[in-house]
This record gives structure tokens, sequence and C-alpha cells, in this order.
């Protein structure tokens, strides 16, 4: 017998199904993920009172959801903040991305950690911590009083959209930069050299190649970053002053305060097929523009 | 003789059994719970025995855990308590699952009709056990908000508090009157919180509906929105929750409140505030928490006895202390310390009330009134707005 007829354990391995390594992660998304999300699916459909649902159809959720003006304006808030929010992390992350993979030798591990560690801080508190920065009394206003900078403290530093969309970037920017770093990381350098030897200067080479291969990531971070943003409704509370309500607690109203899970489920359903539809028409117009191929 | 060999048994588990009973046993483990939702529930066995674990769910310091303590030791009463960030989560934890043995909950008193006759989610009280609660002042034993018809105890009060305006001392004059806010001075450093009752039950007194609170037609209750809006206007923000309103007034955000709580004052001068309470001139409002026991709970005996406890002159003196409020009990009076007497004026609790009184929740369901719901609805508009 020929060693090439013996089958190598690779070979073994991508022969034979390895469907069973995905059964444990498979198992959790079903169970508690896609099932319960069918649930609610079929509850929008039904009556409910008094947190309890009837099994009687109706579209009633469904027109109260669409045809209600403040669930509008709370949806619309909700995304301008959640997209604001993404493009501006976007914009701050790649550049730190990107200067992390081509520019820096010495201590790109350090910063790594350093990016990753800030995961480990509570949300709540960073939240807190920039009451403690923006407030009438707080650390900006007070340093511009003593340099005599202002007259006045500014208040539109706190309870402001402003205020919101700065906290969320705080707490979101790792979580864009991260996949932004790997898509970048993963590039080969003999692609990029490639482009130069072939005449493209430095912003060529990064527009032809560097841009389209990162994409995915950029996508990914983008994403993770919206629909986080738009679904809080925490933030807004906090820090967001009498800027506007979220549809995230509207949400939570309807299935807290007035116990109707049907509603609460069709408002939920309304903002994912939106937040979908949002996510995806950026990805498509990626596309069309030949920034990304396959993301 | 059969041996048994390991190895063996090992081989014939293959990948595809292993998958099979894998599946099998997860299925067991997702149905399992949905089943015994599903199952009439189990009939809770009253033990006459006091011990054993409380399972309790409510606001956090309700639990009482330092007024309570030597009581709890020497019962051998262990307290699992499960905190809220929302009085709806009490109703919306008790209707979705009722497989969760809770044994001790406390409502404000607005939700009494909905948890006993609507919810069916409290059971009665043995009044004979309670032997604390012809202690308490007659107001709260004779109000509509615990006792039924037929005389049967369903909610023990032990704990209240008026609603009316927190403002800086030392930074202005206490507020004479409610449209006192709406003034120039007071743009951009008035709090508001997110307290919907509380809201709406003050806008109704200020254009003069208090009467009638809290059954307000559709049409007052347009004006009651038009008036929050122009205090929205005024507003710095609106808090989450009365203790990030004292942040507020701790940080210098805002001098005073619409609307606010005696409580505050306590939290804001621990921290070095001199912030005050006052009901202006048009009223503010009431609130009184009661315990009571679920209908689905387990250990009922102990609950009885933790809540005749509860409302004994020690422990009431030492939860007014902690949670910054009034006592039930005249007999606790005498036992508060110097700054939680001077909340409230105990000579003359009547004026106190009639001053702050207590309402219901609106109705759920009138052709007549503005429902629960209308109310939500428009106070999610004031906010969004």
């Amino acid at each position: 017998m020929s060693d090439a007829s013996i089958p190598t354990l690779r070979t073994r391995l991508t022969r034979r199904p390895a469907g069973w390594l995905l059964f444990p992660s498979l198992t959790v998304l079903i169970l508690f993920f896609i099932l319960p999300t069918a649930i609610f699916f079929i509850y929008s459909f039904l009556t409910s009172r008094y947190y309890r649902v009837a099994w009687v159809f109706t579209l009633e959720n469904y027109y109260r959801a669409f045809t209600t003006p403040v669930y509008w304006d709370a949806i619309f808030n909700s995304l301008l903040i959640g997209l604001l929010a993404a493009v501006i992390t976007t914009l701050v992350s790649y550049p730190f991305a990107y200067f992390l993979t081509f520019r820096i030798t010495r201590g790109r591990n350090i910063v790594l950690f350093l990016v990753v560690i800030s995961l480990l801080g509570s949300y709540l508190v960073r939240v807190y911590a920039w009451k403690t920065i923006l407030g009438r009394e707080g650390v900006i206003n007070s340093f511009l009083l003593m340099l005599g900078i202002i007259k006045e403290p500014l208040l539109f530093l706190l309870f402001s959209r402003l205020a919101v969309i700065l906290t969320l970037v705080h707490v979101f920017l790792p979580f864009t930069m991260l996949p932004i770093l790997s898509s970048l990381q993963n590039i080969p350098s003999e692609l990029i050299e490639a482009a130069r030897d072939l005449g493209c200067n430095p912003l060529q080479g990064f527009l032809r190649v560097t841009l389209p291969l990162s994409a995915t990531g950029v996508l990914a971070g983008f994403a993770y970053t919206f629909i986080l943003s738009a679904a809080d409704y925490i933030t807004p509370q906090l820090v967001g002053g009498t800027s506007g309500g979220m549809i995230g607690l509207s949400i939570t109203n309807q299935f807290v305060k007035v116990g109707n899970l049907g509603l609460g489920s069709a408002l939920s359903f309304f903002l994912l097929f939106l937040l979908v539809f949002i996510v995806y028409s950026v990805r498509w117009s990626a596309r069309r523009a030949h920034l990304v191929s396959n993301a | 003789m059969p041996i048994y060999s390991p190895s063996k048994n090992l081989n014939k588990l293959t990948r595809r059994d292993f998958l099979k009973l894998s599946g099998v046993g997860l299925v067991t483990i997702g149905l399992g719970p949905t089943l015994a939702s599903c199952a009439p529930r189990a009939t809770a066995v009253p033990t006459q025995a006091v011990g054993g674990k409380l399972d309790f769910l409510s606001w956090e310091g309700y639990d009482l855990p330092t007024c309570m303590d030597t009581w709890q030791k020497a019962k051998g009463v262990t307290m699992s308590s499960s905190y809220i960030g929302d009085h709806s989560e009490i109703q919306a934890k008790l209707t979705s699952a009722q497989t969760v043995g809770y044994d001790l909950i406390t409502y404000y008193q607005g939700y009494f009709d909905l948890y006993r006759d609507e919810l069916k989610i409290i059971q009665p009280i043995d009044r004979k056990k309670v032997t604390n609660f012809d202690k308490l002042y007659e107001l709260f034993r004779t109000e509509e908000f615990w006792v039924d018809k037929q005389g049967a105890l369903w909610g023990v009060p032990f704990t209240w508090g008026a609603e009316g305006c927190n403002y800086n001392a030392d930074k202005t004059d206490p507020p004479q009157s409610w449209r006192d806010l709406l003034k120039p001075e007071f743009k951009g450093l008035l709090g508001m919180v997110d307290d919907m009752n509380g809201a709406v039950v003050v806008a109704g007194r200020i254009l003069g509906y208090g009467d009638q609170l809290p059954n307000l037609t559709p049409d007052q209750l347009a004006e009651v929105k038009a008036l929050l809006l122009e205090y929205k206007t005024q507003a710095r923000g609106i808090a989450p929750s009365f203790g990030d309103l004292s942040d507020l007034l701790v940080s210098g955000e805002v001098i005073v409140t619409y609307p606010g709580w005696a409580a505050v004052n306590i939290w804001a001068q621990e921290r070095g505030v001199n912030v005050q309470h006052t009901i202006p001139a048009e009223g503010g409002f009431a609130f009184i928490d009661a315990f009571a026991i679920p209908a689905s709970a387990d250990n009922v005996e102990t609950s009885v006895q933790w809540i005749n406890e509860a409302i004994g002159p020690q422990v009431q003196a030492c939860q007014a202390a902690a949670l910054a409020a009034g006592v039930v009990n005249p007999e606790a009076v005498p036992l508060l310390d110097e700054k939680t007497a001077a909340l409230y004026d105990y000579n003359k609790i009547e004026e106190v009330f009639k001053n702050a009184p207590v309402y219901s929740l609106p109705p759920r369901e009138s052709d007549q009134f503005a429902t629960y719901d209308d109310w939500l609805s428009m106070w999610e508009e004031v906010k969004a707005a």
C-alpha cells in the first residue's frame, strides 16, 4: 500500500461532514434566539391584554405601530442617533486600525491590549463618567472656565444628542475597531506591494486594494454599532435630556408597563425590519461603488 | 455472566447515537420549562412553621435588610431578594413566570384593583395574624387600597411619602406655586423625572382637576399634555429615576424639580447639598406602598409573620430612616431620629394627606375617561416631543 493511498488527517476531516461541531452553538441559537423570536413574531399577530396573550389573530398591532406618530418620532430619533454614532465610530476606528496594522511595529500588542481592556469597563459606569465630564460643573466646563475661555458653562455639552452620540461612540469604539483591525491584518502585504509596483500611488493603492479588502470588517463594525446604538435606550435617558425618546423605550413600555405583548412584538419587528433594511442598503451601496465584492 | 466492558460500550456509542441522545436531552431541557409553565399551577401548601427562604420581589431596600436582620436570624428566615427597576416589573414577572414562587411583594396603592381583580396575582392575608395592623394610623387601616368591601385584607401598608417639589435652598426660595417653575429664571434649571403618574397627577391638580383625578376626560388629558410640554421646555433633563433626579440637584444641573420627593432631600443632603422639599399651593400627591403575598407563594406563614414584624414600631422607625420615608405606626414616631421625623408633620398627618392625597390609577378601559394606556401614550409623546 503506497503512502498516497493513506488518507491524511486533513483529508479525513474534510471528507467527513463535521456538522456536529456546530451542534452546541446551533442548539443555543435555536433555543434562545430563533425560538423566542418566532414566539414574539406570532405574538405580534395576536391580541394581548394585561400581560396575557389571547389566540385571536389581529393586524391591529402593526396598524398601531405604523400609524402612531410618536412611534415614528422615536424610530426616527433612534435611527438618526444610531447612524451618526456608527458613522463617527467607523471614521474614528479606521485610521486607528490602519495605523496599528501598517505603521506600528513596536508596542502593537500593548495598544491592542489597551483597546481590548476598555471593553472590561461597565457600560453604565462609562455613561455616568460622561455625565461627570460634560456636566454644568463637569471637567470640561470647569477647565474652560478656569482658563477664562468661557464666562458661562456650555450647557449643550450634556443632555443633548451630542452627549448621546459622544457616549455611544466611546462605548462602541472597540467593537467597531476590532473587526476593522482583523480585516486589515488579513490583507497580504504582497498585494499592496504589487499595486505599488504596478504604478499606484499610496492613495490609489489604498482606494483600490486596502479599502476594498477591508470593507467586510468596516461593514461588520458599522452594522454592529448602528444596530446596538439604534436599539439603545439607556444612554439617551441618562445623558440625552429632553432631546427625544428612543423606540427601545417604547418597546420596553409595552412589554413591562402596559402589558401589551402584541404591540411590543410588532414594534420590535418593525425596528428589526428597518435595521436590516438599512444595513443591507449600505452593503448594497458599497457593492455598487465596487468598494466590496462579497461582503 | 455478562461482563461489563467499558471499551465495548464506548464503541457502541457512535457519533450518530451521541447526536440523537444529545438532541433528546436538549429538547427535554428546552421543553421542560415550557411544559411546566403550561401545567396547572401547583397549589401552594401553607405551612404553619415560620422559617426558611422567603423569595422577595420589589424595590431595593424594601426588603428592609438591616431593620429585619435580628428577627430573621431569630426565626431562621433567609431572604432571597429580586429587585425591580420599575413597578410594572412586579406584575410582568408574576404573570409571565408563574412557576417562580415569590413569597412577598409590595405594591403602590393604585395597583390594588389590578392585582386583586384583573390579574389575580395576590391572595388575602389572615388579618388575625397581623396583630400590629390594628396599631396603625387609622387612615392606613381603612383605605380602600388594601381592604376589600367584604373586609378582607389584601395588602399591609408599611411606608409612604409625599411628592411635591424639591429645590436647592441655597440657590432659590421655595416655589409657592407650581407655575413658578415656568418663570424665565428657572429655564434650563428644572429637573423632571420619568414618573408618569406623578407628572400627570400634579398637572391635573395645577389645572384644577384634583377632585376628579384619576378620572380625566380625553380633553382634560390633552390640557395636561400641553402643560407638561411647557414644563419640558423649561427642563434640563428628564431623570429616569428619583436617584438620578437627586444626582442632578447635587451636580448643580438643576435647582428645582417637577415633581419631587421628600426622600430626595436626604439623599442630596448626605452629599452636602441643601435640598429641601415643599408642596406648592396647588398641592402634590402621596404614595403608600403595601406588602402583599402573591397567589403562588410557597412560604405564606413566614410572609405573614415577616409583614407583622415589619410594621412594628422598631422596624418602622428603622425603615423610615433607611428609606427616608414616613411611618404607618404612631408608636414608631418617638423612635425617629431628628432628620427623619422632620420629613412629615406626624401631629397633623391628616393634613399632610389632604395636601398630598393618594390616588388610584386611571381606568384600564373606559368610554368616558382617558385610560391608563392613554396616559402612557401621552407621556411617551411628551418625552419624545
